[in-house]
């Protein structure tokens, strides 16, 4: 799977949402699935799926799907 | 003036001198937050009390604004009840527990560019009442029937005087609000630093953004109180690794943080040179019962510690109800002391006239003395469970759902709820409906539920469910 697909199916899988649903201007507390505890299943889930560690800065900025993309290539994940 | 008397926090505010409160767009000096709650309480008292002493119930939204904690205090000082809510509580079920409770007026603090508005919900509101409840905290959120705790000026100043004898609160200190107001240990933390003139930020800014860190390290906040979920995030956001040279003490509540994560947090604070309470309370009991020592956490992480000063535990016999001294002997938690509710109240008939004081908590947890004479809990008797520390009613959820027509078991422990589905036949929407009730209603993310399907229903010998064997049989099926 490519990277980008494989950011989509983390997001899908901790937000409980359906695939339309994650855009780039997708953002944290945007929508009632992307609460707290959805966002921390979803940092454990990035870090699981692509086998990082995210720094702290990292964690705390991750706050659109945007943004993820970009703090994720930090990591040399091209999504 | 007797210590007990300097130790309010919501007469004479202006015996402080330095910052009260920061909020987002201004920070308020003691001497300022004094002048804006005198101006608050006379609206309070002008619209809540007639000429001939009959009072209203207000409610409060209380958001995490200087604009709502005024009001509060304003509110506590006019002798005006108050019913603290959720400001995010769904208009269905606001409704019907103003309606209930016999809610008169509203507050709703100031937003951004609207300014604040008290608005009056019913007409003849007014009743004469005791006057011996001053709050009320609702434990229902959005499941069971509207039901509030009622505490009387005394429980709030006997809990606050209690909190500021084992918690090593300075006037310099500066905390932050990671809980919301309206929940009792959320409302502790305010009440404490207001006791003490300390500093408050108030913000509903999420603990995983950059904003709330960027508040913790710009106001030097001095300490942190979290529920278990709270800490699973301070693990994962690694709080070892930030620079967080003002951090003296973390507080833990609101249910059960596991031994090893408690055993993390031990070792972090003992590296950081912190301080890590982890702390046992209910509403019921304004907000505290019980601490452990720091300084014996790392050896006893699965304790709830000794009772908080003033207070006193007893662990009786689940069967003959006796004193049970012996270590190791599970019983019921009571608790006594000042900080014990006057009751519930659900119907405004409650509230004008609250039952005597007693002074005794059946906590409704099951427990044992340790051989050091600590409190261990060890279970529950009551039907509930926590949720992100908000409470979850099971019996109420096994009805919402008897209601349509699917049969179900509920039960879990915190922060993880089974629905049981017993035998083949049945609703066949059931699974729909379940969903519908853990997302829709209960806004649950789906790794904190489950539904498991069971052969047969484990009975006790009374002809009862044994809920405790049913968790067993669930939490089985889960692995």
């Amino acid at each position: 799977m490519m990277a980008a697909e494989k950011l989509k199916q983390a997001f899908v899988k901790s937000l409980a949402v359906p695939e339309s649903v994650i855009t780039d201007s997708l953002e944290y507390n945007s929508i009632k699935e992307w609460d707290s505890t959805a966002h921390m299943i979803l940092i454990a889930e990035l870090e699981d799926v692509f086998d990082v560690m995210l720094d702290t800065d990292d964690i705390i900025d991750m706050s659109s799907y945007a943004k993820a993309k970009e703090i994720l290539r930090k990591y040399d994940i091209d999504c | 003036m007797t210590s007990t008397a300097s130790l309010s926090f919501y007469t004479d505010l202006g015996r402080f001198s330095g910052i009260a409160l920061i909020g987002e767009t201004e920070q308020l000096s003691y001497a300022e937050l004094e002048q804006r709650v005198q101006q608050t309480e006379l609206q309070i008292k002008q619209t809540c009390i007639t000429g001939s002493n009959h009072v209203a119930l207000l409610a409060l939204l209380f958001s995490s604004s200087i604009d709502a904690v005024v009001i509060y205090l304003a509110a506590l000082r006019s002798q005006v009840p108050l019913l603290l809510v959720d400001p995010e509580l769904a208009q269905a079920a606001k409704m019907q527990m103003y309606e209930q409770l016999g809610v008169g007026f509203e507050f709703t603090a100031a937003k951004k560019n609207q300014p604040s508005k008290l608005k009056q919900l019913r007409s003849n509101c007014h009743w004469p009442t005791t006057g011996t409840v001053a709050l009320m905290l609702s434990t229902s959120g959005s499941s069971g029937s509207p039901k509030a705790v009622m505490l009387s000026a005394d429980n709030l100043r006997a809990n606050t005087i209690s909190i500021t004898q084992y918690l090593p609160i300075q006037p310099t200190d500066v905390a932050i609000t990671t809980l919301p107001l309206h929940y009792s240990y959320g409302l502790s933390v305010l009440n404490t630093h207001l006791a003490l003139g300390a500093a408050m930020v108030l913000t509903e800014q999420p603990l995983m953004s950059r904003e709330f860190w960027q508040l913790v390290r710009s106001h030097n906040v001095s300490s942190l109180a979290g529920v278990p979920f709270h800490y699973q995030m301070l693990q994962m956001l690694r709080i070892e690794r930030m620079e967080l040279p003002a951090m003296r003490y973390l507080t833990q509540a609101g249910g059960k943080l596991n031994a090893q994560a408690v055993s993390h947090f031990a070792n972090l604070a003992a590296e950081k040179g912190w301080q890590f309470f982890v702390m046992y309370g209910q509403t019921e009991a304004t907000a505290r019962m019980a601490f452990t020592p720091p300084e014996l956490i790392s050896k006893y992480p699965d304790v709830i510690g000794q009772a908080i000063p003033g207070g006193r535990f007893e662990i009786r016999n689940l069967d003959t109800d006796e004193k049970v001294t012996a270590a190791g002997q599970e019983g019921e938690l009571w608790y006594f002391g000042d900080n014990v509710m006057l009751g519930y109240a659900e119907s405004h008939a409650d509230w004008l006239q609250p039952p005597e004081v007693a002074q005794v908590l059946a906590t409704g947890d099951i427990a044992c003395w340790t051989e050091q004479g600590l409190v261990k809990i060890t279970g529950r008797l009551s039907r509930f469970i926590k949720m992100r520390g908000k409470r979850i009613q099971l019996d109420h959820l096994e009805q919402t759902l008897k209601e349509q027509d699917v049969e179900v078991y509920c039960c879990g422990q915190d922060d993880q709820l089974f629905f049981a589905i017993v035998g083949g036949e049945g609703n066949p929407k059931a699974a729909e409906l379940i969903q519908q009730l853990a997302t829709e209603h209960l806004h649950l993310h789906p790794s904190l539920w489950a539904k498991v399907q069971l052969e047969a229903v484990p009975y006790l010998s009374s002809g009862k469910v044994n809920y405790s064997a049913l968790l067993q049989q669930c939490l089985q099926e889960q692995e």
